[in-house]
């Protein structure tokens, strides 16, 4: 994990080597030089750029063996069978625990005895449903009545590669076993059977691999399969496994026509989707709850409406090759009858539309999903609002506060919520050094959106105030309100630095160290371009030594 | 889609019971009888402790009502020393645990112990859950991202024993994402071990498969099914040789190919345990068949909590008795446990914000009317739970008495309370005397020690030597609770 750093002490200062001149506090480690961190690799005393206070401390395995998510297993057995539909056997799958920001980080993907038996019942149960089922049958072995020809079909499909003589061996042996060990009567079913079954159970399948030597081009095959899960999640097509086969791969140039197209296939959506629901947290919007007294125009029933239009807004901005300054300042929502006079509107019809608000709810974070998220039954929640934009788009770290934590005092009379926040954790508190400076300016700034994040002027009879001041690595600066605030966090290189982070650990599928700081550093300035997109952002990563050659990590 | 061909199996195989199945399989004679009261393993494997000690850890969320600030105690018995089944009907109407009274003679409940800090400094769900079985105070963050400072209690008695086994971790519960399995871990700041929640799979993965409810005469379909996984295992195993074998590899890649390997032998050796006679009146086949219908989903869950976790139990009893493991991990509900329950009819709020007393998952929040007396009624229903696990392995006969006789049962908390989340006097019931070492039939007090003390003395148990440094606390072990 990396981050902006603050050291908070409880005397609110900002910890130790902070000259006060840009308000960086230093490493905690006492590291003089903030800027660098010679450990004898090049790439990790790469400089960081002007406005970026960031630090990369992931603790990646570099794996050559990244096991499918289950999300890949699905898709993976569906094209590999050629079914037509998801099988849904993963929905039976044990939940790989968290690693790392994302479901896809190789640490958290190991097959342990649970998932073992799982992929066992689930790929006898695949084979079973094929092998019984004629038209799924013929479909799978087209037109080849040569035992042979049929495994090394399969077989590339399965192990996205070509199988060696050796292989092709084995499993003709297992072929001839079905008639054996299954008896159906049906000695071609039953050898259809074994060997999908053992196929869907080969390390090949379960395995991505990367088995080049460490600084040497990965193959053309491994490309193409790590070229496609990245983008798709899913196994790499026939036509992607053919252009590996004829070489397509074997260069930069060649990767990015091919990832040009898959990026503007439907399954690039989802991927960016999962990347950036997870990135959100937006599996939490099932959770909101507000008081019915409060606000009569809330049911539960609407956080379903609330996730779909932000998906809706991620896919607005992938569709439209647009980037991260869109993501935090488009005025483009996505509304409905119900969600209508949460902004102010009036709709008629349960489908969601496309509106353009007004100047003052600019991008996601301004939507109600976020708004209503970080908030309470009845009251905004700045400092929740305060932390999720900074470790999000920030990528601020913040140390564990100090002590219990008491809940937030009673309304005094004529108290704004910020005023009660404030009190409590302001200047003069415990917890002004990490409140005070950097929580609370982000969530008040957000003050003028109540717990539905409905607009709001007054807070308890007195004016809504959501000014304030943020110290970002270039400075201190001042702000009226979120539409301000946002608009100077999308112009920081911090926040291009830190989505480029995001974008690396997705997409190379494990956690990031100080060695990618010029990969990371150069996305940063792709996104920072005008007119920039996340897909400009993952055809440079895609052509990048980073993702082209074996890393093997620190030698 | 069709279906070809239906499985057939051989019924003398099988005896079922009102609501149970007595699990008889044929004996494969190409494969080892695994015993698990005899010596040294047969096949020159690592020497197995004889007799065995089978342990069970039990981890429920959201704490007990017992007293914290202004509340009454209402769990624990009403004061410390000898338990029989008559002082505990006595207190049963007013505390928890006296539900348990009619095993009175077979528990130890300890009071006075403590997590490695007192209260939380973030999530106190997430750093109890890390602390519960590790014995170490928290790493990692304040929110759902507390990491242990250690291995978990489980994973170590696992490794003391080394009878090839990792420890069977179940769970029942919804998931949701948040913080799911928290409680067993193999390392420091390691990633939580999974947990199968579904008995259905559960069950398959010990057995191998689920024997069909209409059995016919004829070939054995086990044994059909043993080898064709034999035949894929073997493929599967040299690909992994081969993988292995490569000289590029780091040492995390070789341990990732290891645990596939383990995992594969895992699944493997428990078919083939249970391929011995393994006699037993002890799972729930009725109940074990009706979950086939939810397979992959778990619909009304909320509902099947106490069922499931029942089943579990029945499980880990079943996976003991025949010796397919001698560790195991039961995690009752997520880390901040949602179910809503049914009680007096009335469906209530979710049991963390009962927990809370505010229907909220934060600390702002409506006041919920009743709130104390719905987290009473949810303890209890928990409790009655637990008896049901203690009934049944009273009677789960094995070579020496009862599966309680061989083992000890721990059932405890993320928290010590709701309100406050105290990691302070969190409960401790243990169930079995292990052979003999643990003292049953007594309510006492440690007087405020940590818990990797508690938790040295139950390692102690299960591996019969003297263990005393959990944690790298060198704490040694609580006496008190010995014979």
């Amino acid at each position: 994990m990396g981050g902006l750093l603050f050291a908070c002490n409880n005397d609110g200062s900002e910890g130790p080597g902070d000259d006060g001149a840009d308000g960086v506090a230093e490493s905690t480690s006492g590291n003089d030089d903030s800027d660098t961190v010679d450990d004898g690799n090049d790439d990790s005393s790469v400089p960081l750029p002007d406005g970026v206070a960031i630090r990369f401390e992931g603790a990646p395995t570099y794996s050559r063996f990244v096991r499918l998510t289950h999300v890949q297993w699905e898709a993976s057995v569906r094209d590999v069978l050629r079914l037509d539909a998801l099988p849904g056997l993963a929905n039976g799958f044990i939940n790989d625990p968290p690693a790392g920001e994302f479901d896809n980080n190789e640490r958290g993907l190991a097959v342990t005895s649970e998932l073992w038996g799982a992929y066992q019942r689930a790929t006898e149960a695949i084979a079973e449903q094929v092998a019984t089922d004629p038209v799924a049958l013929a479909r799978l072995m087209g037109t080849t009545t040569d035992t042979g020809t049929f495994i090394q079909d399969l077989g590339r499909r399965t192990y996205r590669r070509p199988l060696t003589p050796e292989e092709t061996q084995r499993y003709v042996g297992i072929f001839e076993s079905g008639a054996t060990l299954l008896g159906s009567g049906n000695a071609t079913a039953d050898g259809v059977q074994l060997v999908v079954q053992t196929m869907l159970q080969s390390p090949y399948f379960v395995y991505r691999t990367e088995l080049a030597d460490d600084g040497a081009p990965l193959t053309g095959y491994e490309v193409a399969s790590k070229l496609s899960f990245t983008l798709l999640n899913r196994p790499p097509s026939d036509a992607l496994l053919d252009a590996a086969a004829a070489g397509q791969l074997d260069t930069a140039v060649g990767v990015a026509t091919q990832a040009r197209t898959m990026l503007e296939a439907s399954e690039g959506l989802l991927a960016f989707e999962s990347m950036h629901s997870q990135l959100f947290r937006m599996n939490r919007y099932e959770n909101i709850a507000k008081n019915a007294d409060d606000f009569p125009i809330y049911r539960p029933e609407l956080n379903a409406d609330l996730l779909t239009a932000d998906l809706m807004f991620l896919n607005y901005i992938y569709s439209n090759d647009l980037g991260l300054r869109e993501l935090l300042l488009s005025p483009m929502a996505f509304v409905n009858q119900a969600t209508a006079p949460m902004y102010g509107l009036s709709l008629v019809g349960t489908e969601l539309q496309p509106v353009e608000l007004d100047a003052s709810r600019p991008g996601l974070f301004t939507r109600t999903g976020f708004l209503a998220l970080n908030a309470g039954l009845v009251q905004s929640d700045p400092i929740h609002r305060g932390v999720d934009l900074n470790r999000e788009i920030l990528c601020t770290e913040f140390p564990p506060p100090p002590g219990v934590i008491p809940p937030l005092p009673e309304f005094q009379p004529n108290q704004t919520n910020r005023e009660r926040v404030n009190a409590h954790t302001g200047p003069g508190t415990c917890g002004a050094g990490c409140h005070s400076e950097i929580i609370n300016p982000v969530g008040f700034a957000f003050e003028n959106f109540d717990a539905l994040g409905m607009p709001r002027v007054t807070d308890n009879g007195k004016p809504v105030d959501t000014t304030g001041e943020y110290r970002l690595p270039d400075g201190l600066h001042a702000f009226a309100n979120a539409p301000e605030l946002l608009a100077l966090i999308a112009e920081s290189p911090q926040a291009h630095a830190c989505y480029a982070k995001h974008l690396v650990e997705f997409a190379l599928a494990r956690d990031v160290t100080d060695l990618d700081r010029a990969e990371i550093f150069t996305l940063m300035e792709v996104s920072q371009e005008p007119g920039s997109s996340v897909k400009e952002m993952v055809l440079a990563l895609v052509q990048s030594p980073s993702f082209l050659l074996r890393n093997g990590g620190p030698q | 889609m069709t279906t070809a061909r239906r499985s057939r199996f051989n019924r003398r195989s099988f005896l079922r019971g009102a609501g149970t199945v007595a699990v008889g399989l044929p004996f494969l004679e190409s494969l080892p009888e695994r015993s698990a009261w005899g010596g040294p393993d047969d096949t020159g494997g690592p020497p197995i402790f004889s007799p065995p000690i089978f342990s069970l850890f039990i981890v429920a969320a959201n704490g007990v009502v017992q007293r914290d600030g202004r509340e009454a105690e209402r769990f624990w018995p009403t004061s410390v020393g000898p338990l029989t089944t008559a002082s505990m009907e006595a207190f049963a109407a007013e505390r928890s645990t006296g539900i348990l009274a009619p095993h009175a003679s077979r528990l130890l409940m300890v009071r006075g112990i403590n997590y490695a800090i007192n209260f939380p400094t973030g999530c106190g769900h997430a750093q109890g859950s890390v602390m519960c079985l590790t014995g170490a105070p928290p790493g990692g963050g304040t929110s759902n991202d507390a990491t242990p400072n250690g291995p978990s209690a489980d994973v170590v008695i696992s490794n003391l024993i080394n009878d090839g086994n990792t420890p069977l971790a179940l769970y029942a519960g919804r998931k949701e994402g948040y913080m799911d399995e928290n409680i067993s871990f193999t390392e420091a700041n390691g990633i939580p071990r999974s947990a199968q929640s579904n008995p259905y799979f559960a069950y398959q993965d010990l057995m191998g498969f689920i024997p069909p409810p209409d059995v016919e005469e004829g070939p054995s379909e086990f044994d059909l099914i043993f080898m064709r996984r034999q035949s894929v295992n073997d493929l599967v195993r040299g690909e992994l040789e081969d993988l292995r074998r490569n000289s590029r590899l780091s040492q995390a890649d070789r341990e990732r190919l290891d645990l596939h390997f383990q995992s594969i032998r895992d699944i493997e050796v428990g078919m083939m345990s249970m391929a011995a006679s393994c006699a037993q009146d002890s799972v729930n086949m009725t109940a074990i068949d009706a979950l086939q219908n939810n397979f992959g989903g778990f619909g009304f869950w909320d509902d099947n909590q106490e069922s499931v976790s029942q089943l579990h139990m029945e499980l880990i009893g079943l996976a003991f008795a025949c010796n397919a493991r001698r560790v195991a991990t039961l995690q009752l509900g997520d880390g901040i446990d949602h179910t809503r329950y049914l009680l007096d009819g009335q469906r209530v709020e979710g049991f963390h914000q009962i927990s809370h007393r505010i229907n909220s998952d934060g600390t702002q929040g409506t006041p919920i009317e009743g709130a104390l007396e719905k987290h009473i009624a949810i303890d209890r229903i928990r409790m009655q739970t637990f008896l049901h696990l203690l009934d049944r392995w009273s009677e789960y006969r094995v070579e020496n008495g009862s599966m309680l006789d061989n083992a000890f049962v721990l059932w405890t908390n993320q928290i010590a309370a709701g309100p406050s989340h105290s990691f302070r006097n969190v409960p401790m019931i243990i169930a079995g005397n292990a052979g003999g070492a643990i003292r049953q039939g007594e309510y006492i007090d440690a007087g405020g020690v940590t818990n990797d003390r508690f938790l040295n003395t139950l390692i102690s148990v299960a591996t019969r030597t003297e263990f005393t440094n959990l944690a790298d606390r060198n704490g040694g072990v609580i006496s008190d609770m010995l014979v």
